[in-house]
């Protein structure tokens, strides 16, 4: 018995390795290898936790160029501004930061071409806690020097992986719209100016739609909002300023719906007058 | 056993194998835990010359190329004042890249930290980061930024949607360098980390 779950267990782990080789493969592996490629899944990680249980999991790292890599990992606290930038922070200095709590091996790795990595973490989180994260980057050196005559310059490519841990218990996000500004832009778009914040404790990636029709009924189009899938964190106030378009120079009627919650979605139309 | 088990692990299989792809699996010595793959984000940089590093080869404030690295790099060098002496060198396309994201996300490219080793004392090196189709609100680009001699950080490119297909971000870096006539000619190396995250 204990053979047949033994068996299971490693078919299963076996084919979630190789999935992070055909995610590759299918959705953006070049005809030909390029010279430095480098991937990484997932590319987000958003683990909701009950209080003192401990998280774990994997990073798979690949190395689909033309020459082996020395993989280094560092661990960085990250703000986001009400533009929705991103800052580094000396890892362990922000309050909601999960470095302190967090394991992750191997710190050091060198990876041949067309292999991948597993990066394995895990996190023994404290009862009382709403919401921590950290950026987890992976700096990839050429295990040789490159450049050696006369002036030059190397790059070195660093990727993100940023790890949120939330509780299960906290708060769920509820954004508040505090206000929402729509006009034409010179170039014949539409311009929104959405100011919004997060009330609760856990993230919330709002997706959002715009829905442009002319009054005529000549023109009807959809356009998404937020299609990078930023998140307002908790607590946080956050600008979008957008456009969509190109849009007729027509009356316009503007329907906006956006996911404010989980349950909830904000829904409003303006009306927009012809551009003179 | 439980035969449903493996038609999700036979698409897996069926997948990793369709690709151009085929990556060998090496696991870190530590604990075994449940695993959850989802979702991809690829980063890639071609050199015109080699695949993570360009030289410009000898330089002098005189503007002087080596034929070599002329003819093979396509260096343009600017002798500013012949007589006297400081003098640019460009190299346009010194790197295309490309970032794929699946699901898409917002991604930003800048320069996290950048060292220098070398005999030359140079002026200074510049790079110009552009994106096919332009960047949401600006262009095409953040323009030419120094290297930094130290941090903080430099935006190249940012807040831009990645996806993937016909949604991959794709663009170049343009090298551009600055000899003054104090410099010293003599070697000189740049390692720049650059960074491409989202949150």
């Amino acid at each position: 018995m204990d053979d047949h779950f033994d068996r299971q267990r490693r078919l299963i782990e076996t084919a979630i390795r190789y999935s992070a080789a055909a995610i590759l493969a299918v959705v953006g592996a070049p005809a030909l290898p390029a010279q430095t490629s480098v991937a990484i899944s997932p590319h987000i990680i958003e683990k909701v936790v009950r209080p003192g249980q401990g998280l774990s999991d994997i990073v798979s790292f690949t190395n689909s160029g033309k020459e082996p890599a020395q993989v280094s990992l560092e661990l960085a606290d990250f703000t986001v501004d009400e533009n929705g930038k991103a800052h580094d922070r000396p890892p362990g200095t922000e309050p909601s930061s999960l470095a302190p709590f967090l394991r992750i091996a191997p710190p050091t790795v060198r990876v041949a071409p067309q292999q991948t990595v597993n990066f394995r973490y895990s996190a023994q989180l404290p009862a009382a806690f709403t919401h921590y994260r950290v950026m987890i980057y992976f700096l990839v050196r050429p295990v040789t020097a490159l450049v050696a005559n006369g002036a030059g310059f190397l790059i070195v490519p660093r990727l993100g992986v940023p790890l949120y841990a939330e509780n299960i218990g906290a708060k769920p996000a509820s954004l508040h719209i505090d206000s929402i500004f729509w006009a034409r832009s010179p170039e014949g778009s539409l311009y929104a100016d959405l100011q919004l914040r997060n009330d609760g404790q856990r993230n919330i990636r709002p997706q959002g739609l715009v829905f442009v029709r002319s009054a005529n009924g000549r023109f009807a189009r959809q356009f998404p909002f937020n299609e990078g899938r930023e998140p307002v964190l908790p607590s946080q106030s956050r600008q979008w300023h957008v456009t969509f378009g190109p849009v007729p120079r027509d009356d316009l009627s503007v329907d906006f719906r956006l996911t404010t919650s989980a349950t909830k979605t904000f829904h409003e139309t303006y009306e927009i007058a012809a551009a003179r | 056993m439980d035969k449903s088990l493996f038609r999700p692990i036979g698409i897996m299989f069926m997948l990793a194998s369709a690709g151009s792809i085929s990556a060998a699996t090496v696991d870190s010595p530590t604990l075994s835990v449940s695993a959850n793959v989802q979702g991809v984000f690829i980063f890639q940089i071609n050199g015109s010359t080699s695949g993570q590093s360009f030289s410009f080869g000898q330089v002098n404030a005189q503007g002087d190329v080596s034929p070599t690295i002329a003819t093979s790099s396509g260096v343009t060098a600017t002798a500013e004042s012949p007589s006297g002496g400081s003098a640019t060198y460009e190299k346009l396309s010194a790197f295309t890249w490309q970032v794929v994201s699946s699901p898409r996300r917002t991604v930003n490219i800048y320069i996290s930290s950048a060292s220098r080793a070398g005999t030359m004392n140079v002026g200074q090196l510049l790079l110009h980061m552009t994106k096919t189709g332009g960047l949401p609100g600006a262009g095409t680009s953040a323009g030419y930024v120094a290297v930094p001699a130290a941090p903080p950080s430099t935006d190249l490119v940012g807040g831009f949607p990645a996806g993937t297909g016909a949604n991959t971000a794709s663009g170049i870096i343009d090298a551009h360098l600055q000899v003054l006539d104090t410099d010293t000619p003599g070697t000189n190396t740049w390692t720049i980390t650059l960074t491409a995250n989202g949150v």
